[in-house]
């Protein structure tokens, strides 16, 4: 199923860049709510998340001649989105010293943000964000892309620009700590 | 069904797709359902990954279809502003281009604006749109360019650009009209009346929006519509009423509040508004095609030509509901045989056909 949607945005994609305009905005209308949640692990500024939507999508379009026809489109709109909003990330915080550092991560979940009836499902809830805000910053993108968006380790190493022996070392770790930490949340029940 | 691997581990849980469409989308699944129940540390595992998944859900934000619609018209807005801008350097090009049009002014004057007072159109060319205004008697049939057709009752006004752009059709209604869109999922249909929005992407519909009643009212035949308040009056009320066939909803102008109508049969004064079209399904069951044309000829109140020879033993049997009326007639002309094709000219349909057979 996965295969037949890869096969299927590639498609779109070489529309794109053959300027049919109908592949563009559905490319954009699929990715606009998963590119601006994972906006949401890097800054609460909303404009900011949409801003840099707009841009890549702006790009895309009037570079689409210029665009690679054989790429991984996920990982690519990942990759280029996460760029495009650490710049601004960085031009708004005044830091001379540009760099992924000064990025921060994190999950930024409040009670009355869980829409959940059951309260001790909501408790879980807050419990195992808790646990995931903890992890390293490095660690946390590579678990919401693995777990949240459903990114295989490639095409992580693809979005975070590292290699693919450090995503398995990523994953391998943060699953360590996350399975110790919720054994420990449960002793305490 | 696919042998599944050992799950040993909550990361293997949360990444099996079909363990995501027991959990999320309620699939049915008895090999899940026996896992939970094999064993506490498995009843246990599920658990914790039940809640893996609502902490991504919570994480996500909710979007509506409309709010995402939104951020594509802002970003092709702005993909046209750069158009904009390339044309304007052009400045001298502007120039030449006016002073043509000044000079053979009369010549295009007369060319755009026939000097014929039984026909209704009119050109706006200061937003750019068509403007069709219906002064007569009778409902009035128009065809928009991606294949939509439009009825326009008297004393109304619809406005629309020739070519759609890019990412919406938008239309502007005045009065009342009964709508038969064309499906296209990459292009939702607007209609806009008054304070009301209406949204589709393919249905048939009525809205009856005049200025001078209190209340706007639409009025579903197929297919889904979605209806909300005009950004004029609450920017920021973005909520969204949906209607599906057979039912309607009445915005009180006055108040700003919808009532939805959950049977229109239910509500007299709803129903009243009703006419043929609106009630008629369009199936034909070995049906004489003379009479399925003059059928259409009743509804959209206008004239089907063919040579009466070569159709008269004609019979066809076909659903035409919720196509427009273009589609409608290609798929009559289909299903009388290779050679027969028409034309839409005006208010009159020529049929070419050398018959069934």
């Amino acid at each position: 199923m996965d295969f037949n949607k890869n096969l299927v945005e590639l498609l779109f994609w070489k529309d794109i860049i053959s300027g049919d305009e109908a592949a563009f905005s559905s490319i954009f209308k699929s990715y606009y709510k998963p590119l601006f949640n994972f906006g949401k692990l890097y800054t609460s500024d909303k404009s900011i998340i949409n801003d840099s939507i707009q841009d890549l999508f702006m790009d895309f379009w009037e570079k689409r001649k210029n665009l690679n026809p054989d790429v991984d489109v996920k990982s690519y709109i990942f990759g280029g989105f996460r760029n495009k909003l650490f710049k601004k990330i960085n031009q708004r915080s005044f830091i001379k010293q540009f760099g992924d550092d000064n990025v921060k991560v994190g999950f930024e979940l409040s009670y009355e943000d869980i829409e959940i009836e059951k309260e001790s499902d909501k408790l879980k809830v807050l419990k195992l964000n808790k646990i995931l805000n903890q992890l390293p910053p490095k660690q946390k993108e590579v678990i919401y892309l693995k777990f949240f968006k459903g990114l295989d380790n490639e095409q992580i190493a693809e979005v975070l620009k590292i290699n693919y022996q450090s995503v398995k070392n990523h994953v391998y770790r943060s699953i360590l700590v996350l399975r110790e930490k919720s054994k420990k949340e449960d002793h305490k029940n | 069904m696919k042998k599944e691997k050992t799950i040993v581990n909550i990361e293997d849980l949360i990444q099996n797709e079909s363990f995501r469409n027991w959990i999320l989308n309620n699939e049915y699944n008895t090999y899940w359902e026996d896992f939970a129940i094999d064993s506490a540390k498995n009843a246990h595992l599920v658990e914790r990954a039940k809640t893996f998944f609502l902490t991504f859900n919570a994480f996500e934000e909710k979007f509506s279809d409309f709010e995402v619609e939104e951020q594509l018209y802002s970003l092709k807005s702005k993909l046209d502003v750069d158009f904009h801008k390339k044309r304007r350097s052009s400045f001298r090009l502007v120039l030449a281009t006016l002073a043509i049009v000044l000079i053979s002014g009369s010549f295009f004057f007369n060319k755009f604006y026939p000097a014929d007072n039984t026909s209704n159109y009119n050109t706006s060319p200061a937003e750019g749109l068509i403007e069709q205004i219906n002064n007569s008697n009778a409902p009035k049939l128009i065809t928009l360019s991606d294949g939509s057709s439009v009825l326009l009752q008297p004393k109304s006004k619809l406005s629309y650009s020739n070519e759609f752009d890019i990412v919406k059709r938008e239309v502007f209604l005045e009065g009342e009209a009964f709508f038969e869109v064309s499906k296209n999922q990459y292009k939702p249909f607007f209609v806009y009346s008054n304070e009301v929005v209406t949204h589709v992407y393919g249905t048939s519909f009525r809205v009856i929006a005049f200025d001078e009643l209190d209340e706007v009212k639409v009025i579903v035949k197929t297919g889904k519509v979605k209806l909300r308040k005009s950004n004029i009056i609450d920017k920021y009320d973005l909520n969204e009423i949906t209607l599906l066939p057979n039912q309607a909803a009445r915005f009180d102008r006055n108040e700003k509040l919808f009532d939805k109508v959950i049977q229109i049969e239910e509500d007299k004064q709803m129903e009243s508004d009703l006419t043929k079209i609106d009630k008629l399904n369009f199936v034909f069951v070995d049906t004489p095609i003379t009479q399925i044309f003059s059928t259409i000829e009743d509804l959209y109140h206008l004239r089907i030509e063919f040579t009466q020879d070569n159709l008269e033993n004609c019979f066809v049997t076909t659903s035409l509901s919720d196509v427009p009326l273009p589609e409608k007639l290609k798929i009559l002309c289909f299903s009388i045989g290779d050679n027969t094709t028409y034309e839409l000219v005006g208010n009159k349909i020529i049929i070419n056909s050398d018959g069934c057979k």
